[in-house]
């Protein structure tokens, strides 16, 4: 990686763009979806994909970490799965008269971790990988123990079963970079997916994307991007209009949001708005780049009231009202 | 400067016109509302107005266009927000203030966006758009041009046509001010002159609303400046008869009634001159100025009110009594010198004036009684004026050009008996429309009756009922002829001239 910030943020389009092309080897379609996980990917967020079972969730987290060149684990979150059996657990080991105990890593302990169905796992389970997202380390028996770097949790719910699931609460919500819905793939993808996965083996994908240590050093390249004050203000501004007493008179923000997006909203906005400027050939970030990350960064973030609830007002809406207005 | 900074300073200049042409249209439609309602409030004064609340108009819109004009970093984002540049102005508008402009990313940023700004043109994001504020701006001045050129002309009273009355008082101002300059006395020259400015002041008022009023004010303003003329020319006439009960001043009385003020100043002065010299010791000097005293006294009671000539009698009457000669010496010279500032030939003149005060009064009177009465319609005669002003007692008066010769004699000759065919003479043809017909003829002492009855050219009603002005000068005619002078034999026509022209009952 050279130095000059022109050259690099040519490499690095240059690497998003392979790393997406080899993912498209798997994934069908979901363009929209594979670049907002690369982003996630390269800010260091993590993402909550929502869709319908079947459409590629788990094959895209196992397909990223092929090409990303990181350890992947997968968590099926289920109702009966304790805490211990996400972050680890102290084990005795050792011969007869040397046993001792020892710290057996559980699956959060990769680069990559999908959580599948996180909503069916109890609170506290989930509050387990709640520590674990944050701090990039776990506590068990009292020991801190880090997690790898880079760590990413790309957890799935499904939003069809909502009965017997405990969904998730605000501050763990707050905690994911990205709510991500994925769509049904349309006719023509549906085609595409059965061609490639009723006939022959997958594809096979090549690690294009260095190491754990690549990712690193891009994360720490993207964030130098900077961004006009007029850029971060409009941030600043639809974060807070998210709130209701902020929000533009008469509209649907302040009719229908109990409570509004956090500060890491806005952190949200900004570090994907930088990856948006520099896939875009520009070394500023730009408005439309905010635009372009408000729903999948804020949609989570806002909590609707009842009166919202009852009329079916989505959050993505009241977003969508609020990016026009301001 | 920057290309990226002069391209906004170009933009920038663009929105501040922008918004001028704006604020203008906006402030120009205020105007013409203010216009039409100035144009009909006062349609005279709307001209020069329309400029100044035009002007005011358009430079309020200059001052508001340039208090509100945008600062470099708002026509950035104004300009980002609709081209689609991605904030690349602002990003280099703010970058470019930085301290660390040059350093890694920002260096990078600014020399990208730069690249991309040097071929975008700003010019097709501010065009120049027609205000749409300006088409609200016809309304007034479409109103205005169809008042002003449409409506307004169907509004405005017709020209007023000159008074027809005002004129022909006018004109009979005027010919009166022609005999008056005839004269040699000074005061009938000024005369002359005030009615001729009355005349032109009638003249101006006869297209005016109120022609009547003029009329009546010019008349009285003449009325009163004879009246004034005449109660001068009473003086002097009281002031000879004083001056003429005492022996000394007898001469000076005699040049006073000849009304030659110069010999009566200087007699008057002379005789000044002889008292000093005679002192008061003198019986004879002190029985003049016993009869001097008393006659000056009420000369100046009867004079008129703080005229000099009253108060010269009066200082004079004053000195006598004090038998002082050396005093009254004074007061007769200082009376001298006041009786020769007074107009020579006021005597004259006074019969001049008197008629010209009843031709006055008359046609006040007639002016008031317009159109009452009989009438009978003119027989294409302009003007019917009996006035007859005559300049000297015993002088004959002339006819008009449209009667014949006088019956012959003398007044008083009982054996006169005419020494024409008709005591009327030829027949006088017709006056043309519009000619003017004056009898002129002898003016007694006596009282006289004049009637001033002006007409439009043309067939009219006569403005005065015939049977009412033949009833007042039958009599008038008859008390004449027994108390003038008029020959026996010529009394017969006087009668049978009126018999003639009685009214049919």
């Amino acid at each position: 990686m050279t130095n000059q910030p022109e050259a690099q943020a040519e490499q690095f389009r240059e690497l998003f763009c392979r790393i997406q092309t080899e993912l498209q080897k798997r994934i069908v379609g979901q363009g929209d979806i594979v670049e907002r996980v690369l982003t996630a990917l390269f800010v260091g967020g993590h993402v909550l994909l929502e869709g319908v079972p079947g459409l590629g969730k788990t094959m895209l987290v196992r397909a990223l970490a092929e090409v990303a060149n990181l350890k992947f684990s997968r968590i099926q979150f289920t109702p009966d799965l304790m805490p211990s059996d996400i972050v680890g657990t102290n084990l005795i080991a050792g011969e007869e008269n040397s046993r001792k105990f020892q710290f057996q890593p559980g699956p959060v302990f990769a680069n990559l971790v999908l959580a599948d169905e996180i909503n069916r796992a109890t609170p506290k389970t989930q509050s387990a990988l709640l520590e674990a997202m944050q701090e990039h380390h776990v506590t068990v028996g009292g020991v801190q123990h880090a997690l790898p770097e880079p760590f990413l949790v790309l957890a799935t719910q499904n939003p069809l079963e909502m009965e017997g699931t405990y969904p998730l609460p605000e501050a763990q919500l707050d905690r994911f970079l990205f709510k991500l819905k994925v769509a049904y793939p349309t006719a023509d993808e549906m085609h595409t997916i059965l061609d490639r996965t009723t006939a022959g083996e997958d594809a096979e994908l090549q690690a294009v994307a260095g190491d754990a240590a690549d990712l690193l050093r891009w994360r720490a390249f993207i964030r130098q991007v900077p961004l006009a004050r007029e850029v971060q203000e409009k941030a600043v501004n639809l974060v807070l209009a998210t709130h209701p007493e902020n929000a533009p008179e008469g509209s649907k923000a302040r009719r229908y949001i109990r409570y509004g997006a956090s500060p890491r909203g806005a952190q949200a906005l900004i570090l994907a708005g930088k990856i948006f400027a520099l896939l875009d050939g520009r070394f500023h970030v730009a408005k439309k780049d905010l635009e372009k990350a408000a729903l999948p960064a804020l949609r989570h973030r806002v909590i609707l009231n009842f009166e919202g609830e009852a009329e079916g007002i989505t959050t993505d809406e009241i977003l969508q009202e609020l990016v026009k207005t301001l | 400067m920057n290309p990226t900074r002069s391209q906004l300073t170009q933009l920038r200049q663009r929105l501040v016109l922008q918004a001028f042409c704006r604020g203008a249209a906006t402030a120009g439609v205020g105007a013409s509302a203010g216009t039409l309602a100035w144009a009909l409030a006062s349609p005279a004064t709307w001209w020069p107005w329309t400029l100044v609340l035009w002007g005011i108009a358009i430079l309020a819109a200059a001052v508001w266009a340039v208090a509100t004009a945008p600062a470099l970093p708002e026509v950035a984002a104004w300009i980002d927000e609709r081209a689609g540049t991605c904030d690349r102005f602002s990003t280099l508008l703010e970058f470019e203030a930085l301290p660390e402009k040059d350093a890694g990313f920002y260096k990078a940023a600014r020399e990208e966006c730069a690249r991309f700004l040097a071929q975008f043109d700003v010019r097709p994001w501010a065009p120049w758009v027609f205000p749409k504020q300006a088409l609200w701006m016809m309304a007034p001045l479409v109103l205005l041009a169809l008042v002003e050129w449409g409506v307004r002309p169907m509004w405005q009273e017709p020209e007023r046509e000159a008074d027809a009355t005002t004129v022909a008082m006018a004109e009979q101002l005027e010919q009166m001010a022609k005999k008056a300059e005839e004269s040699e006395s000074p005061e009938m020259k000024e005369l002359a002159e005030a009615l001729k400015k009355s005349a032109e002041q009638l003249r101006e008022e006869a297209k005016g609303e109120t022609p009547e009023k003029a009329m009546l004010r010019e008349l009285s303003a003449l009325e009163e400046a004879i009246r004034q003329a005449q109660a001068a020319a009473n003086d002097l006439k009281e002031l000879a008869e004083a001056l003429a009960k005492s022996e000394a001043t007898k001469e000076a009385a005699e040049a006073l009634k000849e009304a030659d003020t110069e010999a009566a100043a200087k007699g008057l002065e002379e005789k000044a001159k002889q008292m000093a010299e005679a002192g008061a010791d003198d019986p004879a000097t002190k029985e003049a100025m016993a009869e001097l005293e008393k006659a000056l006294r009420e000369a100046a009671k009867k004079m008129r009110e703080k005229s000099a000539l009253a108060e010269a009698a009066a200082q004079a009457a004053q000195a006598a009594r004090s038998q002082n000669s050396r005093a009254l010496a004074e007061a007769l010279s200082q009376l001298g010198q006041t009786v020769r500032q007074q107009r020579k030939g006021s005597q004259h003149s006074k019969q001049s004036m008197q008629q010209m005060l009843s031709a006055l009064r008359d046609m006040k009177a007639n002016r008031d009684s317009q159109g009452q009465g009989d009438s009978q319609p003119g027989d294409g005669v302009g003007r019917i004026a009996m006035m007859m002003p005559g300049n000297n007692p015993g002088q004959q008066g002339q006819m008009g050009e449209s009667a014949g010769e006088m019956p012959g004699g003398q007044p008083g000759s009982e054996m006169d008996q005419g020494s024409k065919d008709s005591p009327y003479g030829a027949p006088a043809p017709k006056a043309e429309s519009g000619q003017q017909s004056q009898l002129q003829g002898l003016l007694g002492e006596g009282e006289s009756l004049h009637t001033l009855l002006p007409a439009k050219p043309g067939e009219e009603p006569a403005k005065a009922g015939y049977k009412a002005l033949y009833e007042a000068a039958a009599p008038a005619a008859e008390d004449a002829l027994q108390k003038e002078k008029i020959p026996i034999g010529s009394r017969p026509y006087v009668r049978r001239y009126f018999e003639a022209i009685r009214p049919k009952q």
